[in-house]
């Protein structure tokens, strides 16, 4: 499958790294279709590519190395959305944003991915205390890695 | 807009399976109870509005940027062993 995007030009993407979002992103619902790309660089950071519009693309880490005990709490029924039935089976990712100052990241609507599947859902987590613009600090052991 | 009185645990209902009733009314706070069918989200809008900007914003991320937050030093920390996801 051939994309367009302004970040990396044209890609060839493989059929597996299709994601699709029934309701598409929270306030973002136009768009659905998109592929997950590991970026050329660095490892553990993802990049979810609109196949709709080039200029469209999250960049997406765990939010493990953002948080360490992050915690997604949802039910069942929220699960079903992306037909999960078991939550180990949903890669769990956040997005990650820059302020004149620092890197953020949204814990608060973290997206969920059912690979499997090929599904996407981006959650709310309202009643907690993950934030919408966590500042980021990665830790030495990943920078090493990447 | 449609404008409708309610008192307390009265409900409007909104199509065929949207239900909103009102749960408590104190001073200028009224809470709210909605049952509506689970493939129809939810949000307080401040919370909605504050996400889709925040949405719009990450969209746009450069490459170089995004490399150089993970790159971004702290000091270690202890991995945590429960899957993300829990009910």
């Amino acid at each position: 499958m051939d994309i367009l995007t302004t970040r990396f030009g044209p890609i060839q993407a493989r059929p597996q790294d299709r994601v699709e979002f029934p309701k598409g992103l929270i306030g973002v619902p136009h768009l659905k279709r998109f592929v997950l790309l590991n970026d050329p660089q660095t490892p553990r950071l993802v990049w979810l590519q609109s196949t709709r519009d080039p200029a469209w693309a999250f960049a997406l880490v765990d939010p493990r190395s953002v948080a360490p005990t992050y915690q997604v709490r949802s039910t069942p029924e929220q699960l079903q959305a992306i037909q999960v039935a078991e939550s180990r089976d949903v890669d769990v990712f956040v997005t990650l944003n820059r302020t004149a100052q620092s890197f953020i990241a949204n814990l608060q609507a973290p997206i969920l991915i059912n690979r499997r599947l090929a599904l996407g859902l981006q959650l709310v987590l309202s009643d907690t205390q993950y934030p919408l613009r966590q500042v980021v600090n990665f830790p030495a052991a990943l920078r090493k890695s990447a | 807009m449609l404008v409708l009185s309610r008192h307390r645990d009265e409900s409007i209902i909104i199509g065929d399976d949207i239900k909103i009733t009102v749960v408590d009314i104190r001073g200028d706070k009224v809470r709210l109870g909605i049952n509506a069918p689970v493939e129809i989200p939810v949000h307080r809008q401040e919370v909605y509005e504050a996400i889709q900007r925040e949405n719009r914003q990450a969209a746009q991320m450069d490459p170089n940027a995004a490399r150089e937050a993970v790159a971004t030093p702290a000091e270690p920390h202890p991995r945590d062993p429960r899957p993300p996801v829990s009910r």
